[in-house]
């Protein structure tokens, strides 16, 4: 197997291109997935039945079915059949925030409701309204709790996109696919592209694991 | 003096018959080569299969979805099941998408490759063709698309307000460039279908190219769609008029050859199967 | 809106389901290799020494870090040319879902292994048994009992990762719904049809995992 690496090298800008979008997409996904999260975690939350039911529905069905084919059926079908024109761009942000955000629900809710209730109780009992207890007693801390879980599903996240390569959006995979095809030179370009993730996600890994270390609640 | 005549003729014609039938039996390049000539065909033997690349396209492979029956139907396979017959190994199918069904021959991760393929000067530099079939391209876009109405022919297409959409790994890609320089071009990753039809579906895209044998089917399963050149004339059209056929690598000219004699011989029962599955459409 | 017809549906259930059905012994397959690795890699690096903690450790984070997608590709195009033998879709499916689902599991499996009381390890080889013997009939059984709700996660995980095998052609169900689509010319009900099918095979068992749990967590505590 003789090995030309020099594909790589030339290549370079294209690559560093890719990484940039990739970056970008994340970036996006979860500046929208957040609010997105906290907007069904309160639905779900909520004491109006249709309201949580809906909610419930809509978070339960992102997180039972694969990514890949949400971004598929976003694609194909809204332009299509619900006269939604967007661009491949997005169509992929779309379909990666509708997932995201019900990951985050789901963190976000779990970390309100660990918050205990006597401080419900506490607020209460000394005037504040609910909007107020949630505001400025349970969801700073309830934020503070879920920091490590929203890290972690970052992590997904930047690994996530690249399944955006397959509406032809130029993120680091489809960028470094398309020069496979090109070069024929499908040993380099392949390992290239796992090492540039894997230079890009590592260190994210990591400040992860110290994130759980650092915010580790113990009651 | 007749008789000796009579005789002489006879004998001669005798050894005329005689002689031709000697020399093609001799030639009878169907025969499968001989162990040592082709390096190929003795790893085929020794592996015991002959692993064909495919990705089904109408109508020259289309494949089935009904659940029951040969994976594939069409021109190309027919002459896959008898390349494998011949050479008495059974025929082992490697999926590939668009973009990986002329490399793979490279790797060797395959030894042809079935997909139906376009005859371009790109392809021919790294693989030789066994060609089984010709195509050309028509253009097709939705009827009430407002762009189109001012489009008369194929030579209008070519402006920057029309988006054309074609699938990556396929021959438009090098050829859209040189016979639309003006529009937008615009690819988009494939599998199994005949042309990005969701992308003008979706109004992504304004026109998308289609190999001119395709049309006749998709204009019946997606009503609301108008091709250029228009109604009949898609079926005479000249645009990138390619033969298409089936691959093999380079570097083997006894495996190929051998390949390009079974196809002569078969060659009616091909044709046929193509017509049929047109015809059924 | 233009109509919803079901006759892709109806006209070629007989290959979706097939292509259900191997959706199933991929996510199968791959679970299993990823459970076989997890054991190994989570056991080393819990009673392994620092050393192997280390360098098992660098398994795992590399594999938070290189996307489903790129492991597939570089296993199915470039792994053949290291090992200088092709491989079919399928196993190049079962082994790079497998290698990176083992991550996760490893790390379910090493949390598993601690959580169990240092103190039963210190008493099974007080008794004199081996580390192997005192893993795997004490400490193993208790720890997958409470690792039952990760595992059901981990296999909804498998399931969803099954659909991504797509990229390399492995006939799975969203492959073969692209193909019909592809066919047909209609991927609203086709797309919207394997939508359904996902769910219903991964929201059961999430749920269901659950209520097992519910039952059986008695036998995890200690």
């Amino acid at each position: 197997m003789n090995l030309d690496w020099s594909v790589v090298w030339t290549n370079l800008p294209r690559f560093w291109d890719g990484a940039l979008m990739t970056i970008w997409l994340s970036v996006v996904t979860m500046a929208l997935a957040i609010p997105g999260g906290l907007v069904l975690a309160f639905m779900r939350l909520s004491r109006v039945r249709l309201v949580a039911k809906s909610a419930t529905a809509f978070v339960e069905f992102f997180r039972a079915t694969p990514l890949i084919l949400q971004i598929y059926w976003t694609y194909y079908v809204l332009p299509a059949y619900f006269d939604i024109q967007l661009s491949q761009l997005t169509t992929a942000v779309v379909g990666l925030v509708c997932n995201i955000s019900a990951f985050n629900s789901e963190t976000f809710r779990a970390g309100i409701v660990s918050i205990r209730l006597g401080q419900w109780n506490a607020g209460r009992a000394i005037g504040m309204t609910d909007a107020q207890v949630m505001g400025r007693i349970v969801l700073p801390q309830a934020i503070m709790r879920v920091l490590p879980a929203l890290a972690s599903t970052w992590v997904s996240l930047f690994k996530d996109t690249s399944l955006v390569s397959i509406i032809s959006v130029a993120d680091l995979s489809y960028v470094a696919l398309k020069i496979r095809t090109e070069s024929f030179r499908i040993f380099e370009v392949l390992t290239a592209m796992a090492a540039i993730y894997w230079m890009m996600g590592y260190p994210q890994a990591k400040l992860v694991d110290w994130l759980h270390r650092r915010y580790k609640v113990a009651e | 003096m007749q008789r000796r005549n009579f005789l002489a003729s006879a004998a001669l014609s005798a050894l005329l018959v005689l002689g031709l039938m000697t020399g093609q039996a001799m030639a009878d390049s169907t025969d499968v080569p001989a162990p040592g000539k082709s390096k190929k065909i003795d790893a085929i033997k020794a592996r015991g299969s002959l692993k064909a690349a495919a990705i089904g396209e109408f109508p020259w492979l289309p494949e089935n979805t009904s659940g029951s029956g040969a994976q594939f139907s069409g021109p190309a396979w027919v002459l896959a099941n008898e390349y494998a017959k011949r050479l008495g190994v059974k025929l082992e199918i490697v999926p590939v998408s668009h973009e990986t069904k002329v490399p793979i021959l490279a790797t060797g991760e395959a030894d042809i490759s079935i997909a139906p393929l376009s005859v371009t000067p790109q392809r021919e530099k790294v693989v030789d063709f066994i060609v089984y079939s010709k195509s050309s391209l028509c253009f097709f876009g939705l009827a009430d698309n407002p762009k189109l109405k001012s489009v008369k022919s194929v030579d209008d297409l070519n402006s920057p307000s029309i988006t054309m959409a074609y699938f990556t790994g396929t021959p438009p890609e090098t050829w859209a460039p040189t016979r639309f320089p003006k529009a937008n071009l615009k690819g988009v990753a494939g599998s199994g279908a005949n042309a990005p039809v969701e992308e003008i579906l979706a109004k992504r895209a304004d026109v998308a190219p289609i190999d001119n044998v395709a049309w006749p089917d998709l204009s019946k399963k997606v009503p609301g769609l108008i091709v250029f050149p228009p109604g009949d004339g898609c079926l005479q059209s000249n645009e990138m008029a390619t033969g298409v056929g089936l691959a093999v690598d380079k570097g083997d000219p006894v495996f190929r050859d051998w390949l390009q004699a079974v196809y002569q011989s078969i060659k009616d029962q091909v044709t046929a199967e193509e017509l049929r599955l047109l015809k059924s459409s | 809106m233009p109509s919803v017809v079901l006759s892709p549906i109806t006209g070629s259930w007989q290959f979706l389901l097939q292509a259900l059905w191997t959706t199933v012994v991929l996510s199968a397959l791959s679970m299993a290799l990823a459970f076989a690795i997890g054991v190994v890699v989570g056991a080393l690096r819990t009673y392994g020494g620092r050393l192997l903690d280390f360098t098992l450790g660098f398994y795992v984070d590399s594999m938070r870090a290189i996307p489903l997608l790129v492991v597939l590709v570089w296993t199915f195009f470039a792994f053949p040319l290291v090992i200088g033998h092709s491989l079919n879709v399928m196993t190049a499916g079962v082994i790079g879902l497998g290698t990176h689902l083992g991550a996760y599991m490893a790390e379910t499996i090493r949390a598993g292994l601690t959580s169990v009381r240092r103190g039963q390890m210190w008493a099974a080889l007080a008794l004199g048994m081996s580390r192997v013997q005192a893993i795997r009939t004490i400490i193993l059984p208790q720890a997958l009992v409470r690792m039952l709700p990760a595992l059901g996660s981990l296999f909804v995980f498998a399931v969803k990762d099954s659909a991504i095998a797509s990229v390399i052609a492995v006939p799975e169900l969203l492959r073969q719904t692209q193909v019909v689509a592809g066919n047909t010319f209609r991927p609203f009900e086709l797309y919207t049809a394997a939508m359904l099918v996902y769910f219903l095979l991964c929201f059961p068992v999430a749920r269901g995992v659950d209520r097992i749990y519910r039952r059986l967590a008695h036998l995890g505590s200690s």
